[in-house]
């Protein structure tokens, strides 16, 4: 069987046709004509053979259809023309969140005091002279210095039965000038203070944990200790400013704060209590800054 | 188009580009090559890219590509380069098999725009106006490309396709 040329017009017809693109009337027509020419019947039955059919089995790998793809990460949009007012809020909240931290964590970071000295704040005119005077050698030596050895001299004193009455006229005053201690805790004409038991009971250090502690116990009679500059009239004013301003340095040395209370005698035969405001060192001791007694109104 | 409808298109077309690629090139490799290509082009631009024209544009971008490569590289007609479709276990006679392998010898002959216009008519049942979108021909062009394809092709098939029949 062979495939006699046909001409060009019958080729487009032909093409046409197998195409589908004929109406239902010239199909119609053509397949009469086709019917009829075996030639043509040949070139069409061709015309079939050649069309391309894909067996779908040509298929992308999963792995490479993987590749391909793009997965963005998709942002939450806030109408910012609804929600700016909880923007700000947020904004602001977590600036005070951030500063509540920074000064947590500054107050955490201070460097301690060893608690053996009572550090007071002073008001600011005092301040300089408080300072002065503590960086004033004595002797040569410096007042922390003088201190520690004082403690350490009442230590050994109060081993041998030395009374704290004895042992604070010695320290009150030396060489003539006032001990270093009653100047570092010096505070106004209307402050009354008193010099805490930590220096009449001295801290036993480790060296020395085998004496007998009861022999230092102070008498309650002996627990008298040096008096500071005389009182004054008391203000609650003042004490209240005083009280402040100790609270903010005693925080800053990380350092508690502590109000007592203690009964004071009027003539009257009546209690009113006489405030004491201060730092509580350990369950024993109490180091008074600042206190109030209403009976010197 | 977004994200979403751009990976819709990869599950949708890619398929369909790697066989477009793959009759062209003859070549597995390189037509993933192509298909790996054709996306990239398209996910760069996809913000820019109607989903409704998307379709043209890959078969497009591929289309170019196709012609790039066959230019850089001659079109092989090598045999052991056949899609596995070919292979002789699939067909039931050998005159089949002939029959097959002597037609993608043809294709491969032809001009890649006859090529690309006869494989997307028959291989993906694109419109003459789809084609025409793809190679940037108008509808009567695309329909004498066509025309030309398949009258290439019946000529150089005929002798086998009379084998056959006298077979």
């Amino acid at each position: 069987m062979k495939l006699n040329p046909i001409s060009e017009e019958l080729e487009w017809r032909l093409f046409e046709w197998v195409e589908g693109n004929l109406t239902p009337e010239e199909c119609a027509e053509l397949e009469i004509i086709i019917s009829k020419d075996a030639n043509l019947q040949a070139h069409v039955a061709a015309l079939k053979a050649i069309q391309l059919e894909s067996d779908f089995s040509d298929l992308l790998d999963n792995q490479t259809k993987l590749s391909l793809k793009h997965y963005s990460i998709k942002t939450a949009t806030i109408p910012t023309a609804k929600n700016q007012s909880v923007q700000w809020i947020w904004k602001i909240a977590a600036a005070i969140v951030v500063l509540i931290l920074s000064t947590v964590v500054y107050q955490y970071n201070l460097p301690k005091t060893n608690g053996h000295f009572a550090e007071q704040r002073l008001s600011p005119e005092n301040k300089k002279q408080q300072k002065s005077s503590l960086k004033q050698p004595i002797n040569g030596k410096t007042n922390s210095s003088i201190a520690m050895k004082t403690i350490e001299n009442q230590f050994v004193n109060s081993k041998n039965g030395v009374t704290i009455k004895q042992q604070a006229a010695s320290i009150s005053k030396i060489n003539g000038n006032e001990h270093p201690l009653i100047i570092a805790t010096t505070l106004p004409n209307n402050i009354k203070q008193t010099i805490t038991e930590t220096i009449a009971k001295p801290s036993i250090s480790q060296a020395n944990k085998s004496i007998n502690r009861e022999a230092n116990v102070p008498k309650i009679e002996e627990e008298t200790i040096v008096m500071m500059s005389p009182t004054a009239k008391s203000n609650p004013k003042e004490f209240a400013k005083m009280a402040w301003g100790n609270v903010k340095e005693m925080m800053r040395q990380g350092k508690l704060p502590k109000i007592i209370l203690s009964p004071v005698k009027t003539g009257e035969n009546q209690r009113i209590p006489d405030v004491n405001f201060g730092i509580q060192m350990n369950q024993m001791s109490f180091v008074k800054t600042v206190s109030y007694n209403p009976t010197h109104n | 188009m977004t994200s979403d409808e751009y990976n819709q298109c990869v599950d949708d077309f890619s398929d369909a580009i790697f066989r477009f690629a793959l009759k062209h090139l003859r070549n597995s490799d390189d037509a993933k090559e192509i298909v790996q290509l054709t996306f990239e082009k398209c996910w760069m631009k996809h913000q820019e890219i109607n989903i409704a024209k998307a379709k043209s544009y890959l078969f497009s971008a591929a289309y170019h590509a196709i012609i790039d490569d066959w230019r850089k590289k001659k079109p092989t007609t090598d045999i052991d380069s056949l899609p596995v479709s070919l292979h002789p276990s699939e067909f039931q006679s050998n005159l089949d098999f002939k029959m097959k392998q002597a037609l993608e010898k043809a294709l491969s002959e032809l001009s890649p725009v006859l090529k690309t216009v006869i494989l997307l008519r028959d291989y993906e049942g694109y419109s003459y106006t789809e084609i025409g979108n793809v190679t940037n021909l108008n509808e009567s062009q695309v329909k004498v490309y066509i025309f030309r394809a398949r009258k290439f092709l019946k000529d150089r098939l005929t002798p086998y396709y009379l084998n056959q029949h006298e077979a």
